[in-house]
């Protein structure tokens, strides 16, 4: 990769990241290298379906005081505030540096906005009086504006709402505010949590599978729901050089684009994916083989692994791909979060963990992910997000200074 | 049984314009002729299991039922009986 | 760097009708006339006024066909986006969709939990979920309309349309897309209605008096707002330019208020926001507000910033209804030739977002 490219991209100062594998990145690394699975039937979602489907669900415990109880787009705000606060600590800012500076908020979701407490509408329809605290904690849940509020923060807001994609854009947008000089540093990623009314949903639509999630595998059947929080530190190239803080990594480019193809299947030949991937990478400037590997979508769904290791292969070959679904579960909203947060950490370790879930290749594409923990040597990689509805997101990260 | 599934695939995928004498029972409801999709097909299944009480397990099994009318009647009147 | 972006087109539906000249009527009549919704309060249900829109006229440009599975959140955000685009050409695959909204599709979401609450889970409705997600309104129109650029849908209540035309401003400024369709969409449903009764009671009887600020007089809307804007090229555009848009917190910064002819603020008769208004605008300002016309709702200012647009376009602010402050544009309407005018709103946690356009 040249080192004109390197430059140009926005510095990554800081990362923070819960999901079920660990509470941080580093548990959170661990356990991809250890092939750690922690998934089963959900504790919190109950369902009364014939199939208990297994879900990655993060341990409570660690939430703030007030995130863990009340309605579950709250759960959001807390998992969003964990992840923050481990970020800023690993960009080595203090509260009292936050104040001083603009600072953005920019985080994907999809349960965190969402106004579908079911206890509240269950009183509601049976005519009873139900506690307005559901409502209260919907309006006071939106993730970004939790980070904003209890960090103190000064500069633009914004929750991103594109479904799966949302984490991935969510760093693009922030970077683009960076760049256009409307704040010096920004937090930015996804947070989502298990939530009953989104787990019913894709149990209709049957594409959750009740085994533990198999991205690429020819025996795949869906996906496995999961919960967390992924957040990325980004900062102005003066802010950077002004604390004198080495980078995580750089954000490098960003592309997004839309199917319009179908409201829930991703375009058969993944026309939206290929213009977002192109975009990013002419944004840039690398070529297919300056990339050190492809965190896939992977969500172990038929359809879209099809998309993804048809793609893949014939348009950025020989880079090798995983999905960390296997170790995650589907995260939704806060996915691109923490899948470029694993980019960042895969890429300075040199390491990638293995594509787990994954054992039979499927003779219908040519793409295969990496079976065991894989060393790697180039210093950029590309994370990608198919969202329902047809949204694409791709960023590019290059490596940073703490390898 | 026909026009009672005629009319619960009208309803439930909202294919407004359309009566149960406009479908035939041998007319395809996937791809060409009524040219519903997977998320019809998603759909149908709940239509199906909430107005007959018959559940499809399996989509490949429902893909071979959903056909037309006359091959999902014919599926619910043989998972009916349990 | 001073980038202006070019307004090119405008949608606008809600409880006035649809379109610029339906809106611009209702401002002129002094507000659009409300209709009454049920709420439960109790053991008893009272009516109450609400300004509700209707997405019908989104059949002049979509067939009937192709709306089949959309609901009704997605269809009045499709009709406000079809009203912008309309008679505009714009190359689909370098058109970008930003849609803004602070409760998303409340009705099927509720419909949906109305299927897992009668029938159980095992009979919940996948069309339905799929039309549930806040994304479902920009998804639908770029199926239906074709739309391969980059999208994004914002959650942020109130601020959810200012904090998406600060995106449309960066995607046209990088040159990522030639132009943007950028707006916000809300919809009412009896949950709202009940929970607006729970926490104002019987202060949701209206009308609305934006400008009277420490009163209590929201009245309860609905609708979508859109704005079609593009890359600077020199011609003159039919709803002038989009200047900047900025956002900030109260508790650290003031607003900048340049030499604005007026502001149209997003008071919509909710006084905890009302008296921010009050407080952080320059009391030497003319202040418009209209939502007279389209009631509160989060998506609103979408409404606010397509009437700043008109109004830049065609040299003057409409007159606003109502008002009591003596810098009011209630009885004038503002000349607004070679002047700006900026669009604020507030939220509960002191956050604001001013958008400026200039002829």
């Amino acid at each position: 990769m040249t080192s004109r490219a390197a430059r140009q991209g926005l510095p990554v100062t800081g990362t923070g990241c819960i999901t079920a594998v660990g509470r941080n990145l580093d548990e959170n690394l661990a356990g991809l290298f250890a092939g750690l699975r922690r998934m089963g039937p959900s504790a919190r979602v109950r369902s009364t379906h014939e199939v208990r489907y297994p879900v990655f669900e993060v341990d409570g415990s660690v939430l703030p005081e007030g995130y863990a109880e009340g309605p579950e787009c709250l759960r959001c705000g807390g998992l969003a505030l964990v992840a923050a606060r481990e970020a800023i600590q690993s960009a080595c800012l203090l509260a009292a540096d936050l104040k001083r500076r603009r600072v953005g908020v920019c985080i994907g979701t999809t349960v965190g906005s969402a106004m579908n407490n079911e206890t509240f509408y269950r009183g509601f329809r049976d005519g009873k009086r139900p506690d307005m605290d559901a409502i209260a904690g919907f309006l006071q849940a939106n993730p970004s504006s939790v980070v904003a509020r209890e960090l103190e923060l000064n500069g633009p807001c914004q929750t991103v709402t594109n479904a799966c994609s949302s984490g991935t854009v969510a760093v693009g947008q922030a970077a683009e505010w960076i760049r256009a000089g409307i704040c010096d540093i920004a937090i930015a990623g996804g947070a989502d949590a298990l939530c009953r009314t989104v787990y019913n949903g894709f149990a209709a639509l049957q594409i959750m599978d009740k085994e533990p999630v198999r991205p690429f595998d020819a025996r795949r059947c869906g996906l496995n729901l999961g919960e967390g929080a992924g957040l990325l530190v980004l900062e102005s190239a003066a802010s950077q050089a002004a604390r004198g803080v080495p980078a995580v990594g750089r954000l490098v480019g960003y592309g997004n684009a839309c199917d319009a193809f179908h409201i829930s299947a991703p375009h058969p030949d993944g026309d939206g994916l290929r213009t977002a991937i192109e975009t990013a990478m002419q944004q840039a400037g690398l070529a297919s083989s300056d990339l050190a590997f492809i965190n896939a979508h992977g969500t172990g769904t038929p359809e879209n692994d099809r998309v993804e290791g048809q793609l893949y292969p014939d348009l950025l070959p020989d880079v090798p791909f995983l999905s960390t679904k296997g170790y995650t579960g589907h995260t939704l909203g806060a996915s691109g979060g923490v899948e470029a947060a694993f980019s960042l950490a895969c890429l300075n370790a040199g390491m990638l963990p293995a594509s787990i879930g994954f054992a039979e290749p499927d003779p219908g594409f040519p793409g295969r992910p990496v079976r065991t923990n894989t060393p790697i040597t180039g210093a950029a990689a590309l994370s990608s997000s198919l969202a329902f509805g047809g949204n694409n997101a791709v960023i590019v990260l290059a490596k940073g200074e703490r390898a | 049984m026909k026009d009672k599934l005629k009319q619960v695939i009208i309803d439930g995928l909202n294919l407004e314009d359309l009566t149960p004498a406009d479908i035939g029972d041998d007319d395809a409801l996937f791809g060409e002729g009524l040219g519903l999709d997977s998320l019809d097909a998603v759909e149908l299944v709940i239509l199906v299991q909430k107005h007959f009480g018959v559940a499809i397990k399996d989509m490949k099994e429902g893909q071979a039922a959903f056909q037309s009318v006359n091959t999902l009647a014919t599926y619910i009147a043989e998972h009916r009986q349990a | 760097m001073s980038t202006r972006f070019p307004i090119h087109g405008v949608g606008l539906v809600g409880g006035f009708g649809s379109g610029r000249d339906a809106l611009l009527a209702a401002i002129r009549q002094g507000g659009a006339e409300p209709s009454t919704v049920e709420v439960r309060r109790d053991d008893r249900v009272v009516e109450i006024p609400a300004y509700l829109a209707d997405p019908a006229p989104l059949r002049e440009y979509v067939p009937r066909s192709a709306l089949r599975r959309v609901d009704r959140f997605s269809r009045l955000a499709m009709l406000g986006i079809c009203q912008a685009l309309d008679g505009v050409e714009a190359d689909r695959d370098r058109l970008g969709l930003i849609v803004g909204t602070g409760y998303g599709a409340l009705t099927t979401t509720f419909k949906f939990l109305d299927t897992v609450i009668e029938e159980g889970d095992a009979l919940a409705s996948p069309i339905m979920f799929s039309n549930s997600v806040h994304s479902a309104a920009l998804s639908n129109a770029s199926i239906c309309l074709g739309i391969r650029g980059p999208g994004l849908t914002v959650s942020q209540f109130e601020l959810s349309v200012h904090s998406a035309l600060l995106s449309a401003c960066q995607w046209l400024a990088q040159g990522v897309v030639d132009a943007v369709v950028c707006g916000g969409v809300d919809e009412y449903h009896p949950v709202v209605g009940y929970c607006r009764d729970r926490f104002f009671a019987d202060a949701n009887q209206g009308p609305v008096a934006p400008l009277d600020f420490a009163r209590q007089s929201a009245v309860v809307g609905e609708g979508a707002g859109f704005l079609l804007i593009g890359r600077d090229d020199g011609t003159k555009p039919a709803y002038g330019y989009l200047e900047t848009v900025q956002s900030g917190w109260l508790g650290a910064e003031t607003p900048a208020f340049a030499a604005d002819a007026a502001c149209i603020v997003g008071a919509d008769g909710h006084s905890q926001c009302g008296t921010l208004y009050e407080r952080h605008v320059p009391p030497q300002l003319p202040v418009a507000a209209y939502a007279s016309a389209y009631g509160s709702f989060p998506a609103a200012p979408a409404l606010d910033l397509a009437i700043a647009a008109i109004g830049v376009g065609q040299g003057s602010l409409p007159v606003c209804p109502g008002g009591h402050r003596s810098a009011s544009v209630a009885d004038r309407g503002v000349d607004l030739v070679g002047r700006s005018v900026s669009v604020l709103k507030i939220d509960r946690d002191e956050r604001y977002s001013l958008a400026r356009f200039s002829p």
